[in-house]
């Protein structure tokens, strides 16, 4: 754990030393209060919800997350600085959970840049705190699941052009999976590919419902994916 | 021969990849395991996803097995899976709740289950479906039916569009109509409930000549039904006296009664009866210029009891109390003639009333009370709703269609529903009965007896002998008091005459259908009350449950969308008939998600100052912190 928390730490102040995440971060808060209030027409429905936020976030997430995690080991990667990593005590798990832990903060960053629409939805009308709340905590565990894919993909390549790219393109086939399965497909395979859906999943519990089956998906694929990275850090070190 | 150095290379990968598959199996069971598990956490404030106390009321009384099949069509889109699931939640909890005695059935939908599903009277629903290039229409099933004893209740669809039309949700008021539903198939009271609707003769059709006469309600008796069953008598006559089993009257916009109906439902109001009285001064209808505006006949009636429905229609000019219309501009204007009851100003005592958002009221009457007239005939008088402290009462109905402000106007508080309970004495007493024939002319008293009445129904209600207390009367706190009827009619019935059973009225005999009650076992008509004890709940609207407001939209003027929110008053009135009832199961359920959660209405440059703090305040706060974090670093280095 103290292995976790120092590789955290180290990735939290090289990331907060440089631009990216400020850029991100404000990006991000902009165009989701610009998507909610412009197009949604916020001010004019006059509905005391963030569904419009929530619904977006998804296509959102797909576009950002690569971007926060495709340097996170191509750029060690290329420049050669994981090399002391590989060879320093640090398990390799250790390292790849420290940066997703550093990670998941710009993503709980890019969501608190969000929180005008809260405040301001609250402010004027009766905002359903639990439901904002569910909704918030869902989105944290669907950026999670996304950025895991984008570690692992960051780790596969010293270009971060390519990692994010290809973070982009998974991403966003996955937000995308859901109105694959309403058009392409039903039955018993419809429903398996909304059953994996993330957008699907994260839609459940933006509605103020925690069930456990959806909790327990976003931390399946986040898990999963961790560990493909673990495994990949570990053939590089192996190699 | 094998190179033992390439064993030793390819054998961390192939543990790599063994150990990535056995955890992506394992995951994949332990997915697939919990996806037969509910456990869930509705974190909403008003809990709109798990059940309410009332619907574990009813299904905690079941005792016999009951079965709900659900028939989900194998071509229902994907997106739709979401619902499934929180469907597949939802039957879980009322499973638990019945304590195992609700029992799910999922049947596979090839040839038998889509036959059932026919059978059983469920429709295909149709599921929009965005391909490649176009939209397309795909039909599958989406529905359940509710099997008890050798009953059966459907809800035909399950699933609706989403408001944004971004995908589907489950139907909203889904836990209303599937406890509705079962209240109905189990319901053991006795209550009855008789509607009383004004009906037009409907258009000659030669496909179905024997069309029957509409009325304007047919969504509220739809909405009762599904509570009452066949507890609730569609069309009661008033022309015939109530029948005693009744124990709630609801009377729906009544229009121009002559004195003998009034006089009938004053007779069941003093025998213990309960009425709801919405009445209609200002119908859409007539102020469309369709119709002419009509008296309901009851006014004089009402002014006896301390009740005056004041002249003209009630606009409010609180923001949030007002409904909305869109102008063809796109522009959100505030309509005051379409005024919307606040939940602040309901009366938060009254369990009909609890957790009612805005309930909509259209070219509304205020009421006026004499609250000394009250107390001086002993009875309660409480008033459940008024409009906000912005009212005002428009007598000018030119002017009607406006979009006006409240400048120049008196404004103030508006009652629009009042409760009156107690002693009541009858408006008719001293006098003949409105019900009994005009006085025989002066050569049929010389001798030539009138002819005598085809049926009991016809009968003058003074000509009939005096009826034992009804249970109705058995129920009064106050003993009726029997009216002195002229000694003329009364003398020879009175003489000897066998206790007659409770009077049923001939409509009253009906079924749901209709059809006439048997002319060969005519019942006595109850005796005449001239005080008895009774409740009477007014209001001055009746078009908040009527067809034409049952959703949708409505042009009022200058193109001016109004959309209609059909949760308010049709949640209202099935939980005052509830309540009156004094034993309905569903109340609080009919409101659940009526809850209204509209921000307030700004002006044009507040709006636009927000939109701009949204957008760019706090990302450019972000932004700079990120400059000044670059020129420190910069600095010190």
């Amino acid at each position: 754990m103290r292995e976790t928390l120092a590789v955290f730490r180290r990735e939290v102040k090289s990331l907060f030393v440089g631009p990216i995440p400020y850029i991100v971060i404000a990006l991000f808060g902009g165009i989701a209060c610009w998507y909610v209030i412009h197009t949604r027409i916020f001010f004019m429905v006059r509905q005391a919800k963030l569904d419009a936020l929530f619904g977006f976030l998804p296509q959102l997430f797909a576009f950002f997350i690569p971007a926060i995690a495709m340097r996170a080991w191509s750029e060690e990667i290329r420049g050669e600085t994981i090399e002391p990593l590989l060879t320093s005590p640090v398990r390799a798990w250790h390292a790849v959970l420290g940066k997703f832990l550093a990670g998941l903060v710009v993503v709980a960053l890019c969501l608190v840049a969000t929180g005008s629409l809260a405040v301001t939805t609250a402010t004027l009308g009766d905002l359903d705190g639990g439901a904002v709340t569910a909704g918030y905590v869902g989105a944290l565990l669907m950026g999670g699941a996304y950025l895991s894919v984008g570690l692992w993909l960051s780790s596969k390549t010293r270009n971060q052009i390519v990692a994010f790219l290809l973070g982009l393109v998974i991403c966003f086939f996955w937000s995308m999976i859901e109105n694959l399965s309403a058009s392409a497909a039903s039955g018993t395979f419809g429903a398996l590919l909304a059953d994996l859906s993330l957008s699907g999943r994260f839609r459940s519990i933006a509605l103020g419902v925690f069930d456990l089956r959806d909790v327990v998906f976003f931390l399946s694929v986040t898990a999963f994916f961790l560990y493909l990275n673990v495994e990949s850090i570990e053939n590089r070190r192996n190699a | 021969m094998t190179n033992p150095t390439l064993v030793r290379r390819k054998s961390p990968v192939a543990l790599s990849l063994l150990t990535t598959a056995a955890l992506l199996g394992a995951l994949v069971v332990l997915n697939v395991v919990l996806s037969r598990v509910v456990v869930r956490a509705d974190l909403t404030e008003d809990r709109l996803y798990s059940l309410t106390d009332a619907t574990r009321n009813v299904v905690g009384k079941l005792t016999d097995p009951c079965r709900v099949v659900v028939y989900w069509g194998e071509k229902i889109p994907g997106t739709a899976e979401p619902v499934r699931r929180h469907l597949r939640g939802l039957l879980e909890e009322y499973v638990a709740a019945s304590d195992g005695r609700i029992v799910v059935q999922w049947p596979t939908m090839d040839e038998n289950g889509t036959k059932d599903a026919d059978e059983k009277g469920i429709p295909e629903a149709q599921f929009g479906v965005m391909d490649a290039n176009e939209r397309s229409i795909v039909k599958a099933h989406a529905g359940l039916a509710i099997l008890y004893e050798d009953k059966a209740e459907t809800i035909p669809n399950l699933v609706q569009m989403q408001e944004d039309e971004s995908g589907f949700t489950l139907a909203t008021d889904l836990e209303y109509q599937l406890t509705s539903r079962i209240h109905k198939l189990t319901r053991t009271s006795t209550t009855l409930v008789g509607l009383v609707t004004e009906t037009t003769a409907p258009r000659f059709d030669f496909q179905s000549p024997r069309n029957r006469p509409t009325d304007n309600f047919m969504g509220l008796a739809q909405l009762l039904d599904e509570t009452y069953g066949n507890g609730l008598r569609r069309s009661v006559d008033l022309e015939q006296p109530v029948a005693a089993d009744l124990t709630v009257l609801v009377v729906l916009a009544p229009k121009e009664w002559n004195e003998k109906k009034a006089f009938h439902l004053e007779q069941f109001l003093l025998r213990g009866g309960k009425v709801l009285l919405l009445l209609n001064p200002m119908d859409w209808e007539a102020l469309q210029g369709r119709t002419e505006l009509k008296k309901s006949g009851l006014e004089d009636w009402l002014k006896s009891f301390g009740v005056e429905v004041a002249p003209g229609v009630v606009a409010d000019y609180d923001p949030p109390a007002q409904c909305a219309a869109v102008l063809p501009t796109g522009d959100i204007r505030r309509y005051p003639s379409w005024i919307r009851l606040l939940a602040a100003n309901l009366d938060g005592r009254n369990p009909a009333l609890t957790g009612l958002g805005g309930v909509p009221m259209y070219f509304a009457s205020s009421l006026v009370v004499d609250a000394k007239a009250q107390e001086a005939a002993g009875r309660t008088f409480t008033t459940l709703a008024t409009t906000s402290d912005a009212a005002f009462v428009r007598q000018d109905l030119a002017g009607l269609t406006q979009f006006d402000g409240p400048e120049g106007k008196a404004l103030g508080k508006q009652t629009m529903m009042v409760s009156l309970q107690g002693k009541f004495t009858s408006y008719w007493k001293g006098k003949p009965s409105p019900a009994e024939p005009p006085p025989p002319p002066a050569d049929a008293a010389m001798g030539d007896a009138p002819p005598a009445p085809a049926t009991p129904a016809d009968a003058p209600m003074g000509d009939a002998p005096p009826a034992p207390a009804t249970p109705a009367d058995a129920a009064m706190g106050d003993a009726p008091a029997m009216t002195e009827a002229p000694a003329a009619t009364e003398a020879p019935a009175m003489e000897g005459a066998p206790p007659a059973p409770p009077a049923m009225e001939t409509d009253g005999a009906k079924g749901p259908e209709g059809e006439p009650g048997d002319p060969a076992k005519p019942a006595a008509p109850p005796a005449r009350l001239d005080e008895g004890s009774g409740m009477l709940v007014v209001l001055g609207d009746a078009d908040l449950v009527s067809d034409q407001f049952a959703g949708g939209s409505r042009d009022v003027t200058a193109g001016a969308t109004m959309y209609i929110n059909k949760l308010g008053g049709f949640a209202l009135v099935p939980n005052l008939v509830g309540w009156l009832s004094g034993g309905d199961e569903l109340l609080g359920l009919r409101a659940r998600g009526s809850t209204d959660r509209k921000m307030d209405e700004i002006s044009k440059e507040k709006a636009q100052t927000l939109q701009h703090v949204n957008v760019f305040g706090l990302p450019v706060l972000v932004f700079l912190l990120g400059l000044v974090v670059y020129f420190v670093r910069k600095h010190r280095s």
